[in-house]
């Protein structure tokens, strides 16, 4: 009997120090099983694409697969609950946008602290957000279009494909900015956005630059401003916020995020991951035919960054009055 | 334009081997996807993209196109066996399909199906060969109030909906309603309805709430019925229509091909609406409306004719104007770009091959999916004898399956289980479930439009009637109340049997 007991309250010593060592161990062999990626959006959108695009490359410098689970719903609090409560080993990451990591916060109940309880690994890819007009309005620049909101606060609409969406944060960033007040004329969906205003149905749109794109070719709508330091190119005769004296160089990134106490060498090693695959040709070439621009940001300089943007979100969240759900 | 060799240059790209295979392939998955309860196009779709990404975009898009279509074949075939839609577009099929099952008439039930859809396929496919641009600019001059506008007509149109008694169909449209205001308001993000369930922020899905209300409802109904051994017991009759069922089909056909093809060009329309549309519509020109909910053939013919012709229609603003017209051709859309092909006004000059190499798959996918349902109806018709205690296990399974693949949410299943229960409820009572639906997906966006379109009118309802399309829908919708109103009709829309107990 004092056998079975001395074995009994052993064992979970031993395996606790065997644990120890696999963790060690797991380091060096990391990675051993495949990775998921999760986003927040459906399967096909751009999110998912580029997970998928990410995956696609990956075998070239990591062994494992990585795949693409979307995980829709609830404005990201379905995908941010599956990683805050996968396990901190490193196969488990985030593929997040803007809208759920730093808008959400501050618009439904998240039971998550952003900063404590995730961490960038790094950054892939972005969305440059444009500004643009019906074509037969009469505003040829984007100084028109401010002349014209100063003499009428709050009369000129824009769509935006959702009233939390990250282009209209970027738009309100801007007027406040410019100090005018354009009126918000949400839709569901940034297709049905941009159809509103090809159609001349609402003047003014705010959106991604590939959701522009089509309309824009076919001489529907003209594009007036790019939320960037660097003109885009597709768009090499549009003017940047930087250009016009606008402090709006707000892009929708795609940084991977993993849960905050994930090892710090295993980090390592999936950052290295995502900056090979930001700079290899085959992922250049999905991204730029997506419309999206890519580009690798490392963690830390993302870290330090995030904080900052999460700040003025959570002002402009206020300022618009977008209500915080009970 | 040369369409003649044009199309010919088409048909040259679709007959090499892995296209046609492609084709083959696309459209078998696509009525396997229709004909399985719960899972949908647009899931598969999804699925499947990726392994269309080392191909031509040709190649892809005529995969992925065919299985679109062929989803919506496949979707009648369990609508008219089982009672249990197999999508959303599929669901008014169920109200005349199964009673034609029940009479022993399953053949002539899938055969019109079948045949409704390649007729409706492939006119819509020529209308898309030739209206494409003029057609697209049309969809561009639809903006929130024409949407508003338009989606009080197709409320309107509930009322040809109901079999039986009107108050009930009102009850249920007023629940659909209800039922679709849950999730987050447009307009400023406040929760309605969520009972603090963050799933629900998003709203309630179609595919649990059409799965639970007609598919789980339907076995719970049938297993309560413990003398049936098999859903039929008479015998089968004829595999194919007679002629009479080809004569009274044939206007229901054509009339459902048009009215898919507009619906379908319509950003936000498609193919479940256009098949409400089309079964209202029907019914409103019939002169036996009587026979409606009791095995009409045209109850079957138009809405499935509709609803393949909806297909065709909805290409035309993607390879146009590059607008997807609903969540299937947003995934095409995205695999269009990922190929390098951005849709818009110049495809059909820039990529000719890909535009006529989809065209004439088009056409050959659906006489590869006429072919590939005909035979099948023997096959499936054998289903009916099928001991129902084995069924309906496999039944609640693929609806299970179904409604989760649609989005990976536990709480899809338990909203279909929860309204599968409902649905069962009701269904003893006699109240009928297709208003609900039909209200369910009109009602938000009929309160999205009106929001949107009195911001952009800063509170004048004049909007509506002042734009000329707006006012026009809205004139037709008075019209058709109006006309509901006259005794004669009155006399015509008799409250039937329906009401009798079980």
């Amino acid at each position: 009997m004092k056998k079975i007991i001395k074995i009994l309250t052993l064992s979970p010593l031993l395996l606790a120090f065997a644990g120890l060592n696999l963790s060690a161990e797991e380091a060096e062999k990391y990675p051993s099983r495949p990775v998921t990626l999760t986003g927040a959006f459906a399967a096909g959108g751009s999110t998912d694409l580029t997970c998928r695009a990410i995956g696609s490359v990956a075998p070239k410098y990591f062994s494992q697969p990585i795949i693409s689970v979307p995980k829709p719903g609830g404005a990201g609090l379905v995908a941010l609950q599956n990683l805050a409560s996968s396990k901190a080993d490193g196969y488990t990451y985030h593929l997040g946008r803007p809208s759920e990591m730093s808008i959400a916060p501050f618009i439904e109940k998240m039971p998550f602290d952003m900063g404590k309880d995730f961490i960038p690994v790094g950054q892939v890819a972005q969305d440059r957000i444009v500004f643009s007009v019906y074509a037969k309005s009469p505003w040829n620049t984007i100084e028109d279009l401010i002349a014209a909101a100063r003499k009428e606060p709050d009369k000129i609409k824009f769509a935006c494909s959702s009233p939390t969406a990250t282009t209209r944060l970027g738009l309100e960033k801007f007027c406040h900015e410019a100090g005018i007040k354009l009126s918000c004329v949400p839709f569901k969906g940034g297709t049905p956005a941009a159809i509103a205003v090809a159609g001349g149905h609402v003047p003014v749109l705010t959106s991604t630059v590939s959701e522009a794109l089509p309309h824009s070719q076919r001489g529907d709508m003209r594009v007036l401003l790019v939320c960037a330091d660097q003109r885009v190119k597709e768009y090499p005769d549009v003017p940047t916020a930087k250009e016009k004296g606008f402090d709006v160089n707000f892009g929708i990134w795609c940084t991977v995020f993993a849960r905050k106490d994930t090892p710090p060498a295993i980090l390592a090693k999936f950052e290295e991951l995502l900056k090979k695959a930001a700079e290899d040709k085959e992922f250049v070439s999905a991204m730029t035919k997506l419309g999206s621009e890519p580009g690798f940001v490392s963690a830390k300089e993302f870290a330090a960054y995030w904080p900052r943007e999460r700040k003025w979100i959570g002002e402009i969240v206020r300022d618009v009055g977008l209500s915080k759900s009970p | 334009m040369d369409y003649y060799s044009l199309i010919l240059q088409g048909f040259s790209i679709v007959f090499q081997p892995t296209n046609l295979f492609l084709c083959f392939f696309g459209c078998l998955m696509g009525t396997l996807v229709g004909v399985l309860p719960g899972l949908g196009p647009t899931a598969a779709i999804a699925l499947l993209l990726p392994t269309t990404f080392h191909f031509a975009p040709v190649s892809a898009i005529i995969t992925l196109s065919g299985i679109y279509y062929g989803a919506m074949y496949g979707g009648s075939t369990t609508s008219i066996l089982v009672n249990i839609p197999g999508e959303a577009a599929s669901v008014i099929t169920t109200l005349d399909g199964y009673q034609m099952a029940l009479d022993g008439r399953a053949g002539p039930a899938l055969g019109i199906a079948a045949f409704g859809s390649y007729i409706a396929g492939t006119l819509s496919i020529v209308g898309l060969m030739f209206l494409a641009p003029l057609l697209a600019r049309g969809a561009l001059a639809f903006g929130p109030p024409e949407y508003f506008s338009l989606m009080c007509m197709g409320l309107t149109i509930l009322i040809y909906l109901a079999s039986g008694s009107m108050i009930k169909a009102l009850m249920m449209a007023a629940l659909g309603l209800i039922i679709g205001c849950i999730g987050a308001d447009m307009l400023t993000n406040v929760h309605r309805f969520t009972l603090g369930i963050p799933e629900l922020v998003d709203g309630v899905g179609l595919i649990p709430l059409v799965m639970g209300l007609f598919g789980i409802s339907e076995v719970l109904l049938n297993i309560e019925i413990q003398v049936k051994q098999e859903i039929l017991k008479g015998k089968i009759k004829n595999l194919l229509p007679n002629l009479q069922e080809w004569k009274d089909s044939a206007k229901p056909i054509l009339r459902g091909s048009l009215l898919g093809f507009l619906l379908g060009i319509l950003p936000g329309a498609g193919p479940a609406i256009a098949s409400f549309v089309s079964y209202a519509v029907e019914k409103r020109v019939s002169r036996h409306p009587e026979n409606f909910g009791r095995g009409a053939i045209e109850g079957v013919a138009g809405p499935e004719s509709a609803n393949n012709a909806a297909t065709g229609g909805s290409f035309i603003p993607l390879f146009s104007l590059g607008i997807p017209s609903n969540s299937v051709m947003a995934i095409l859309l995205g695999a269009l770009m990922i190929h390098g092909v951005i849709p818009g006004p110049n495809l059909m000059q820039q990529s000719p091959d890909l535009f006529w190499g989809v065209v004439a798959s088009m056409y050959v996918g659906n006489i590869m999916l006429l072919v590939l349902n005909l035979p099948l109806i023997g096959l499936w018709v054998k289903l009916l004898k099928v001991p129902y205690s084995i069924l309906f296990p496999l039944i609640l399974l693929f609806c299970l399956i179904g409604a989760y693949t649609a989005s990976n949410k536990i709480v899809d299943l338990y909203i279909m289980i929860f309204f599968g229960f409902m649905g069962y409820l009701l269904r003893k009572y006699r109240y009928e479930a297709a208003p609900l639906i039909l209200a369910f997906v009109l009602g938000p966006m009929l309160e999205d439009a009106l929001r949107q379109s009195l911001i952009i009118s800063e509170g004048s309802p004049k909007i509506f009637f002042a734009r000329p399309i707006s006012g026009t829908i809205l004139g037709c919708t008075l019209l058709l109340l109006l006309s509901s109103l006259l005794p004669k009709i009155q006399k015509r829309r008799q409250v039937l049997p329906l009401d009798k107990e079980m």
